[in-house]
């Protein structure tokens, strides 16, 4: 207790310093606090994202699709659709049939990928045929089996305009060349070249009927209410689905249907991980000078301390405590202040929109506004850790204190 | 039985090709209740002498006995708890821990004495009284005059009642009426309570009050008389 009071009377000595380190501990901490809220926030509003236009948290898909993109390996539709339909936990259930072929108007012809969905189990989910994305006409319904929603550069390279015809050629499941007639609904601008250029999504069953067989499909995506529970569902999903799917299927997780965006995802956390490293190297390195600088200027006390009593340990402890006062209220204050801005920025979500022009990553689209997410098993880490690395930085300094030899302490510093 | 025995002890220093002989094979007995001085010019060894004895430096040769034990193979701790238990120093100036208040001061030995916290008050006030310091038992070192700051520093050395107080010129900054007045408390104590005192001074008022002057030349004992 002693050494308590000592340690905090000592630290308001010189009140400019103290003053310095607290503001450099907490406004480390601060930032630290807040980019990880905002990073984590980032990478759940790209997952969230991509699933929804990508395959999802989950997909059933063909054990072989993945790697080798081959028109022919489908899987059954209804019975993944069965399946999925049994879980709470599964928000939306999306069969997708994915052509590759030739599309031709009247004018022109390109390649272009054509997505057989089910638009009203789709158009709640796909970032791409949202709303605010279309440029004219408008989504087909379920029942309109012959209209296209296709991307504005391709509509524009093909020279159609809405209502026209486009001819869809594609290879059927037995290798005829076969092809299908749409008239354009509506066309959209998701931002990502790549697909305004190249996609169209039409109606699926259909397509698939074109194709072969109205129950095929190449991927059947899932997206859950929460993506804590991905484990779990992935366990009993493939559990049950080992007795109803053909054994060609498997159920993928969007790590590995998305590797892109996941390993983009751990390369920025390694990055911040690294960048938190050094700011808290940086933070012991100012906190260890500014302790010795403290400690040099107070030799001759200790060696009064020692002249009246105190242990050697004692000094040690002292030096330590100062340490760790400084560290926790500058903690303290690093932590309300990234936990207020984390709030902010949770509520209100930061724009982005001026730093990124293009919303693309990874090839993948992108909402400009993020709101960060409350990690709190890391805020309380980089806190504790923050308390950690400035009393290790005072370990130095109290061996300096500690050593100081009394009898010369007190003679030289009369 | 001797509160402090020293025998043949030497504290001599290397500095350079150089020896500094800054006690030279001193022998001296120090009795409970002595109120003795250490007089000599600068440099003959009064500090080096007072450190030896307290333990906060240690002899070259020779032994340091306090209540016939002997310090020399004590670890750097052991002779901590040795300064705390037994012996109550006060230097020329700055004895005091700037941020704690005079009562502070004084309470922290015992503090860090492990004494009960209800006996701190009973046994520090009527000391302060004692030595006037009645009514700024809370102001800090600053805001205390030089002959004030001793005394605080006197009841510091003094509340643990330990065998001997080692004085390194106490009044070394005080002017002489203030230095005499401080001498004379400490007499006073020293006739009271039988504390021991050893301290050095070459101020011959100083010197006149002491009942024994052990007077220093080179690291050496020249002269010890009783009066
Ligand atoms: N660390 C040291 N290294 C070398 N010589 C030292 C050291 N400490 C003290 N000395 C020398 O030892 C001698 C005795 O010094 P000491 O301080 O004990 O004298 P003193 O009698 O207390 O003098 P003063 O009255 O000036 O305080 C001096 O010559 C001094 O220079
Ligand atoms: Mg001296």
């Amino acid at each position: 207790m002693i050494l308590f009071k000592l340690a905090w009377r000592n630290i308001w000595r010189n009140v400019t310093r103290t003053m310095i380190q607290i503001m450099v501990i907490a406004g480390s901490l601060f930032f630290v606090i807040w980019m990880q809220n905002i990073s984590c926030g980032s990478y759940e509003k790209m997952i969230a994202d991509s699933v929804r236009s990508g395959s999802g948290h989950l997909a059933f898909q063909h054990s072989d699709y993945l790697s080798e993109r081959r028109p022919e390996l489908v899987i059954p539709a209804d019975k993944a659709l069965k399946l999925a339909q049994n879980h709470d936990e599964i928000k939306h259930i999306l069969p997708r049939l994915q052509i590759p072929g030739l599309i031709r108007s009247s004018r022109e012809n390109c390649s272009a990928m054509i997505l057989g969905v089910d638009f009203n189990r789709e158009k709640e989910v796909n970032v791409i045929l949202a709303d605010k994305r279309k440029v004219e006409g408008r989504l087909p319904t379920e029942l309109e089996t012959t209209k296209a929603y296709v991307g504005e550069k391709l509509a524009l390279r093909l020279q159609v305009k809405l209502g026209q015809k486009i001819v869809f050629m594609f290879q059927n499941l037995e290798g005829v060349i076969t092809s299908k007639l749409y008239r354009i609904a509506g066309i959209f601008r998701s931002g990502v070249g790549k697909i305004d250029s190249g996609m169209v999504f039409v109606d699926r069953r259909s397509l698939g009927k074109a194709f072969g067989d109205p129950d095929a499909v190449h991927e059947v995506a899932l997206i859950l209410k929460d993506r804590t529970t991905l484990e779990s569902i992935k366990k009993t999903l493939e559990m049950e689905s080992d007795k109803s799917m053909p054994e060609s299927s498997k159920l993928l997780a969007w790590e590995t249907t998305m590797k892109q965006l996941a390993d983009a995802i751990k390369i920025d956390q390694a990055n911040l991980q690294f960048m938190i490293f050094l700011l808290y190297v940086l933070v012991t390195i100012g906190t260890i000078n500014l302790l010795l600088m403290s400690v040099l200027e107070r030799t001759r006390e200790f060696g009064l301390l020692r002249a009246i009593g105190f242990e050697k340990s004692r000094i040690r402890n002292l030096i330590g405590f100062e340490a760790i006062l400084v560290g926790t209220i500058g903690s303290f204050f690093g932590l309300l202040v990234g936990t207020l801005a984390s709030a902010y920025s949770w509520h209100y979500g930061l724009d982005f929109s001026a730093m990124f022009g293009a919303q693309e990553v990874a090839g993948m689209l992108f909402e400009p506004t993020i709101k960060s997410i409350w990690n709190w098993k890391w805020m309380f880490g980089l806190t504790t850790s923050m308390i950690f690395m400035v009393y290790l930085a005072s370990i130095y300094p109290a061996g300096k204190a500690m050593r100081v030899n009394p009898s010369e302490a007190m003679r030289s510093y009369q | 039985m001797n509160t402090v025995e020293l025998k043949n002890t030497s504290r001599h220093y290397q500095s350079g090709s150089l020896v500094v002989k800054a006690v030279d094979q001193v022998d001296l007995h120090l009795k409970k209740g002595d109120f003795a001085v250490l007089a000599g010019p600068s440099g003959s060894g009064k500090s080096t002498l007072l450190n030896l004895i307290g333990g906060l430096d240690r002899p070259t040769d020779g032994e340091v006995y306090i209540d016939n034990e002997l310090l020399n193979d004590k670890s750097d701790e052991q002779l901590s708890r040795e300064r705390l238990e037994k012996i109550g120093f006060i230097f020329q100036a700055y004895n005091l821990i700037p941020v704690l208040t005079a009562y502070e001061n004084v309470q922290f030995i015992m503090q860090i004495r492990g004494i009960p916290e209800k006996e701190h008050r009973e046994k520090i006030m009527p000391l302060l009284k004692e030595l006037g310091l009645e009514g700024l038992e809370d102001r800090k070192p600053p805001e205390l005059s030089g002959g004030q700051q001793q005394r605080v520093a006197v009841a510091r050395a003094i509340v643990l009642e330990p065998a001997i107080i080692l004085a390194d010129e106490p009044t070394a900054n005080l002017d002489s009426e203030t230095a005499v007045n401080l001498l004379q408390i400490m007499k006073q104590l020293n006739e009271e309570k039988n504390v021991t005192f050893l301290f050095s001074s070459h101020d011959p008022m100083v010197i006149e009050i002491a009942e024994r002057v052990i007077s220093m030349r080179d690291g050496k004992i020249t002269r010890d008389e009783r009066k």
